[in-house]
Formats: C-alpha cells, sequence, structure tokens
C-alpha cells in the first residue's frame, strides 16, 4: 500500500478502532448479559443511620457477604487506625464495636487466624488499651499483635514507584492471605482527609520519609505493593477539625455512616464527600487515580446506598 | 534458718525493687513507702515527701525502717538491701573459684569521711551524694542491664552503672561486701545505729575456737567467738552456727553495753589515734560539701529539658538522685540517662529519640528523692517544660512547597495549625498552647537539622489551655444524607 496521507489517516483511525473495538464490545456484551452464574456486586456500598456494628453487617451483605473475600482457612489482617492514646468517643481510632464485628465475621467466615496491628503514633500498649481496640478484637477470638518492633518489618520495592522504590513494612501485611482496611474517617490538613490510603500509613516502619519526601506520591504509590482487599471506613464519629488528635468535643460530628468497598480509591472518595470536600481536590486521591490503585469517579460507580432504621 | 529467712527476705525486696523501677507496680502507695526505705533520696525530699496524700505511706516506711535500725542495727543491709545481696553471691562466685576468705577492711575514716561529705552536700542542695550511696548507683546497676538488653543508649547513666556493678562484684570476690564497708554512706548510717542499738548478736566467752561462726559469716567479719562491729549486719548466721550458744542474739540497754573495750566489746576498737582521725575526716567531710557544690554549680552546663514536675532545671538538678527510675518507666524511652547538657548522669529529655507521651505521667509517680513532683494527668497536660522553634528555612512545607503537616499530626494541644499557603498547607505554631512536649520534633522529617525543635525553658510554668474549635463545620458537611 502507498503510503500517502489518506492511507496513514486510514490506517490510524482503523488501528485504533481495531485495538479500542474489542475491550468495548466484551464490556457491553457483560454488562448486556452479566456474568453468568455470578452475581454483580456493588463497587461500593453506603450505610447510614445504624450502630457501627449493625451498620457493618449491612453493608457486608450487600457486598455479598465477607465469605467473598475471606476464605476458609485462611489468615486475616484486619488493620484499623489504633495510631493514638484517645477513647472511642474521641474520634482518633477506628470504633472498636465496628473492629470486633469485623474479627467476628472474618472468623465466621472461616478465617483460620484473624490478626489486628497497627504501627501506632501515641504508645502502642496505651492506644491498644484506651481505644477499647485489643479488648475488642480478643473478645471476639482475634490476636493482638505489636507494630513496634523494626524486626517484623521487611524491605520491598513497590512496583513502579517514583518516590516510595522501597518501603520497611510489616511481615503480617506482606505474609496474610487477605487484608481488611478499616480506618476512621476524618479531616486532617497535610494529607487533608485521612481514610482507607491514609491507613495504610501503620503497616510501614518509617512514616517520616513519606512526610519528607512527597506525602500525597507516597500514600498513592504503596498500594501499589498491595492493594487491600476489603475496606471499610468507619464514619460513624468524624473529626472535621484539628487533624488527627482532635481537641475537643466540637471537632467531634456524628454523621453514622459506613462505607464498604473494594476499591480504597473509591471509598476516600465517597469519604471526602462525608466531609463536605471534593475528592478530585485531594492530592493523593487524584495521583492514586492515575496510577491505577483505584478509581475516583463515584457518579459513574455502582453504589449502594443502605438506611437503617434505629 | 536464719540464711532461709534472709533468703526470702531478700529475693522478696530485689523483685520488688525491680517491680518498682521498670514500672510493674504503679500503685504510687507502694512505690512511695518503697522509696521512703532509702535514707539518701528521702532525706534528700525532706520535707516533701511527707506531704498528703500519700505522705502517711512515706512516714510509715520510712519511720519503720529507722524505728528497726535503731532497734536492730544494719538488718536493712543483711535482710533486704539488694545490692548487698548481689555482692553475696558474687562472694560465693568468689569462693567457688577459691578468691574469697578476707574480711574487708573496716576503715573507719574514710566511711565518716563519706558520710560526712554526703550528709553535708544533702545540706548544701546538692545530689553529688548519688555517685557514693547505693540506692542511685543500684538504680543505675538495673538500668545499664536495661541498656544492654535493649541495645542502648549507652550514656553517662550506662558507665557509672556499669561502673557500680563491676565493682561491687569484683570487690566482693575477694572482700566480702567491700562497698558496703568501705563507701556507702547509708551503711555507715546503719552501722551507728547499730553501736546503739539493743537487740543484735555480742560476743560471749568463747573458749574453744570450732571455727563454725566464721566460715557461717557472709562477711568474713566474725573469728574466734569476736564479732568485727565495724562490718557486722546483724544477719544473726553467726549464732545459728555456733554449737555453745556462745555468739547469741541479746537485748541489753545500749548504754550498760560494755564499749570501747577493744574488739570484745561492742564498739569499733578504736585507739585514740584512730578515734581523733575519724574525727578529722569527718570534720573535712562535711566541711568539703559546700565548696563542691559551688563548684559543681559553676560549671555552665547547656540547659536541657528535664520532666515535667521537675519545676525547672535547676531546681530538678539540685534534687536528683540520678537513680533513673523515671526513665525506666519512660514508655516512650525520650527520658534517657544518656544526655549531653546539665548533669549527664541525670535524666533528661532527648526529642531526637523520643516524645513526651501526652497521656503519661509515669515518670512523675516514681522518683524517690522530689526532684519530681507527682500532677495528676490533668494538670500534667497543661505543664510546659519547653518551647518549639518553627525555622521555617528549613521546613518542607515553606522552603519546598510540599504537603507535610507531620509536626501538626503529633501536636496534641492544637499549639500547631496548618493554614493555606498557596498550593499547600504549612504549619504556624501558637506558642501558648505549646507545652514542649518534643511530639513535633521527634515527628519532623527534616534531617539532619530538623525544622521544628523544642528549645528548654529554665523555669516550667503551665500553658493555655489546647485550642477548641470555634467554628460550626461546613453546611455540607451537616447534612444527614449521602453526598453522593
Amino acid at each position: 500500500m502507498e503510503i500517502t496521507r489518506k492511507n496513514l489517516i486510514k490506517l490510524g483511525l482503523s488501528a485504533m478502532a481495531g485495538g479500542l473495538l474489542p475491550p468495548w464490545l466484551r464490556r457491553q456484551a457483560l454488562a448486556a448479559a452479566g456474568q453468568p452464574g455470578k452475581p454483580r456486586w456493588p463497587d461500593l456500598v453506603a450505610v447510614r443511620d445504624g450502630s457501627p456494628a449493625d451498620m457493618f453487617d449491612a453493608g457486608i451483605a450487600a457486598l455479598g457477604g465477607l465469605r467473598r473475600f475471606v476464605k476458609k482457612g485462611q489468615t486475616v489482617l484486619i488493620k484499623p487506625n489504633i495510631g493514638w492514646d484517645k477513647t472511642p468517643p474521641e474520634a482518633a481510632d477506628t470504633n472498636p464495636d465496628l473492629v470486633g464485628r469485623v474479627v467476628a465475621a472474618a472468623k465466621a467466615a472461616g478465617a483460620a487466624r484473624v490478626i489486628c496491628f497497627d504501627h501506632t503514633v501515641n504508645v502502642e500498649r496505651a492506644c491498644y488499651q484506651h481505644s477499647g481496640i485489643a479488648d475488642a478484637v480478643k473478645r471476639n477470638g482475634g490476636e493482638m499483635r505489636s507494630g513496634g518492633d523494626r524486626r517484623d518489618y521487611r524491605p520491598v520495592a513497590v512496583p513502579g514507584a517514583r518516590v516510595l522504590k522501597e518501603v520497611l513494612v510489616h511481615k503480617l501485611y506482606l505474609d496474610c492471605d487477605v487484608v481488611i482496611n478499616v480506618p476512621i474517617l476524618k479531616s486532617v490538613c497535610g494529607g487533608r482527609v485521612t481514610a482507607s490510603l491514609k491507613n495504610l500509613m501503620g503497616v510501614v516502619w518509617d512514616r517520616q520519609y513519606w512526610h519528607g519526601e512527597h506525602l500525597h506520591r507516597c500514600i498513592a504509590e504503596f498500594p501499589r505493593l498491595r492493594r487491600p482487599d476489603l475496606n471499610v471506613v468507619d464514619a460513624y464519629r468524624i473529626l472535621i477539625e484539628h487533624g488527627f488528635y482532635g481537641t475537643g468535643a466540637r471537632d467531634i460530628l456524628v454523621k453514622k455512616m459506613q462505607i464498604l468497598s473494594a476499591d480504597p480509591v473509591l471509598a476516600d472518595s465517597a469519604g471526602v464527600r462525608i466531609l463536605g470536600r471534593r475528592p478530585d481536590r485531594i492530592p493523593y486521591l487524584k495521583i492514586a487515580a492515575g496510577l491505577g490503585v483505584g478509581r475516583i469517579d463515584l457518579e459513574r460507580a455502582e453504589i449502594k446506598r443502605i438506611v437503617l432504621k434505629a | 534458718m536464719a540464711s532461709r529467712i534472709r533468703l526470702l527476705t531478700r529475693t522478696a525486696f530485689l523483685l520488688l525493687s525491680l517491680s518498682v523501677f521498670f514500672g510493674v507496680v504503679a500503685d504510687r502507695r507502694v512505690v512511695a513507702a518503697y522509696n521512703s526505705l532509702h535514707l539518701f533520696p528521702t532525706l534528700a525530699s525532706l520535707p516533701w515527701f511527707a506531704l498528703p496524700p500519700l505522705g502517711r505511706f512515706s512516714l510509715a516506711a520510712a519511720g519503720t525502717l529507722i524505728l528497726v535500725s535503731l532497734l536492730f542495727g544494719r538488718v536493712y543491709c543483711s535482710f533486704l538491701c539488694p545490692a548487698g545481696f548481689i555482692q553475696d553471691l558474687a562472694r560465693r562466685l568468689g569462693r567457688a573459684l577459691g578468691l574469697a576468705g578476707r574480711p574487708a577492711p573496716g576503715w573507719m575514716g574514710p566511711r565518716l569521711f563519706i558520710l560526712a561529705l554526703s550528709l553535708a552536700l544533702l545540706a548544701a542542695r546538692s545530689s553529688a551524694y548519688h555517685y557514693l550511696d547505693h540506692f542511685s548507683n543500684l538504680g543505675r546497676l538495673y538500668g545499664a542491664a536495661a541498656a544492654l538488653y535493649r541495645a542502648g543508649p549507652y550514656g553517662w547513666g550506662f558507665w557509672l552503672g556499669s561502673l557500680f556493678a563491676a565493682g561491687i562484684i569484683l570487690t566482693s570476690l575477694r572482700w566480702p561486701r567491700w562497698f558496703c564497708g568501705a563507701v556507702c554512706p547509708s551503711g555507715t548510717l546503719f552501722m551507728l545505729m547499730q553501736a546503739v542499738a539493743p537487740g543484735k548478736v555480742r560476743n560471749g566467752g568463747c573458749a574453744q575456737d570450732c571455727g563454725k561462726c566464721g566460715s557461717a559469716c557472709p562477711l568474713q567479719c566474725v573469728a574466734g567467738g569476736r564479732i568485727d562491729a565495724r562490718l557486722c549486719n546483724n544477719c544473726l548466721e553467726c549464732a545459728a552456727a555456733c554449737p555453745r550458744g556462745s555468739l547469741a542474739f541479746s537485748w541489753r540497754r545500749p548504754w550498760s553495753a560494755p564499749r570501747g573495750r577493744g574488739p570484745r566489746g561492742d564498739g569499733f576498737g578504736m585507739t585514740r589515734r584512730e578515734l581523733l582521725s575519724v574525727a578529722g575526716l569527718s570534720l573535712a567531710g562535711a566541711a568539703a560539701g559546700w565548696p563542691i557544690k559551688r563548684r559543681l554549680a559553676a560549671q555552665d552546663r547547656a540547659l536541657v529539658v528535664v520532666p515535667p514536675g521537675g519545676k525547672g532545671y535547676q531546681t530538678f538538678m539540685e534534687r536528683c538522685a540520678a537513680c533513673g527510675a523515671c526513665a525506666s518507666v519512660c514508655p516512650t524511652k525520650v527520658l534517657t540517662q544518656a544526655g549531653r547538657g546539665g548533669d549527664p548522669a541525670k535524666p533528661q529529655l532527648d526529642f531526637d529519640s523520643g516524645y513526651c507521651a501526652y497521656e503519661c505521667n509515669a515518670c512523675l509517680g516514681v522518683c524517690p528523692s522530689g526532684a519530681i513532683s507527682y500532677f495528676p494527668i490533668e494538670a500534667k497536660r497543661l505543664v510546659r517544660i519547653g518551647v518549639s522553634r518553627l525555622r521555617k528555612e528549613l521546613c518542607i512545607s515553606y522552603a519546598f512547597e510540599r504537603d507535610c503537616g507531620g509536626c501538626q499530626e503529633a501536636c496534641p494541644t492544637g499549639a500547631i495549625t496548618m493554614e493555606p499557603s498557596g498550593s499547600v498547607y504549612v504549619p504556624v505554631l501558637h506558642e501558648a498552647r505549646c507545652i514542649g512536649c518534643g511530639a513535633c520534633q521527634f515527628a519532623c522529617p527534616v534531617r539532619p537539622r530538623k525544622a521544628i525543635t523544642v528549645a528548654p525553658v529554665a523555669i516550667h510554668s503551665f500553658a493555655a489551655a489546647p485550642l477548641q474549635s470555634m467554628e460550626l463545620p461546613p453546611a455540607a458537611a451537616q447534612s444527614s444524607g449521602f453526598p453522593f
């Protein structure tokens, strides 16, 4: 074929069509027929107006039950936010009732071991105890582990990272079969919002490196190492001002909400909206979406909304 | 029998002292009573140690100790003291190695010089006695063992503790309890009390030198039925071993006892010449206290951050007995005896290795010398031990225009807020609310010089109440429905 301008354009167009058509056709076909035999589950489930534990029960049922995520005999890591020496009403750490219920559900789904830890910011023993989480985990048959021993952390390379090329990660996060991320939703200044993605800072040793190099990029790049299998964002009580610690009752808003999704970016985008902000204004969410960690477009996601009546 | 009881009491007391030192027992009544069983730090904390609400426990313990010592002599040393226990174990080792066998030299002159000096230092409000007394040294010994276990930090406290451990163990291989008989000022005080004590083992008329008392005595201070009153700890081992009852515990009014009549009497058997030299050395020790204190105080040392409850740099350094109990119970290990400023053996806060936890007042409850006063947690949260300084030219957010917020994230009082500046948020310091806990310095990722550091203050004060939010949440956040 003679290479003329006309031919070149033709060739280009047909190549584009040839490349784009099959996936598009496939998606259309799938959307029309659904996957045979497999029900389709929503991308995100949002629940409100119940207790944290009840909202989890309703939410996980709508996502197809925890058995979709946890198989018999597996080791499950539950990663709540236990970073702060604060009590449950102060909303700095994940709600202990919720963590307890997740542990119980994982056990009921057949998990061999359910382990829970956080690399706390404040004194670990005080955080574990005062947050009520250690008690809730043990009561429901889970194990509390320490995140404070450097020897438990292994250096691993993050695939395709530009800033966070290598990172010391807790062996439990690397070795367990299933990761259930159970953050609490908070508004903070440096990262602007903390939920699923930022909660993963609690499984690495050197958080200061993240702050020092490029906080947003590090937060966005880390899940490329391993994305949590399920994210349960606790938005029952949320801190809307003065960041991680919170300094008083005025900073706390009782929203009675919960978000469940396998996609941490999508879950965080919903969390950002609950805080009255826009997901595309949170730098790390935008970067994470660009890196393919998850999606930021809530409008196009399939969302199931559940309102529990007390 | 006597040895079994002593094994029991000394093991129990060793466990108690380890439990208090490492924070296993945190009941403040137990800690106060335990601390008051030690003469020197207790004397240093006079009269505060008797104040309510725990004063009655301290008073009861200290009163019992002094009463028992006045009645029975040096029983603290023989039935309780962990440092003595360690030396007795070392003596057994020495005997196995064939090194032991000689009594320690009961030098009266040097001992009384040390005692007089220690008391004079106390009177001059200097805690330099901590280099000599067993309590501070024992604490540093525990601390050194813990530092070895944790692989650091190695500083003055560690080296002093190691020196003490090596000193008492090595000398005891040959001379049992050399430290107790030659250095320990508490031991010398107890020795003086034993001289007037009515209840103790006394020399009997022993005609037959069977040698059983000598081999039973853990201090090698008895031979042929004669006890050396300079060394005797009234442990009763010799009396238990004596087949004829020549050596026996007896009860006699002190003034009716024959004293100063050679080794056979209750007294120290000093000649007039010895007595004069002892008196001279005691006076010299007493006179040396004030000049030594002046000399130490004159050394210009860098101000450091001292624990909350220390009230201020100078007050803390004057009272601190450098035992390291506070550093040992510190959960974040920000308190170390490996500091660089002040008196380097005394605990100070090193914010590059930790920060002072907001919800913790563990160190405030263990101080034996009154250097750290107790505040309930509500008050301690407001005690300002230093003030943060922010160097904008080093700060990531100011200098490189990148989001960081590490300091604000860690700040427990809201003394740091993040304000929008261009495309990023930058930290703004509100000094009035800063308590100098160092959480920001510890969290700051800038190396090697941190962008935010705590500057020590000479005198502690109370900071303003933590930040309270005055604004209402954004309207969008208030709606009860899903915003998506």
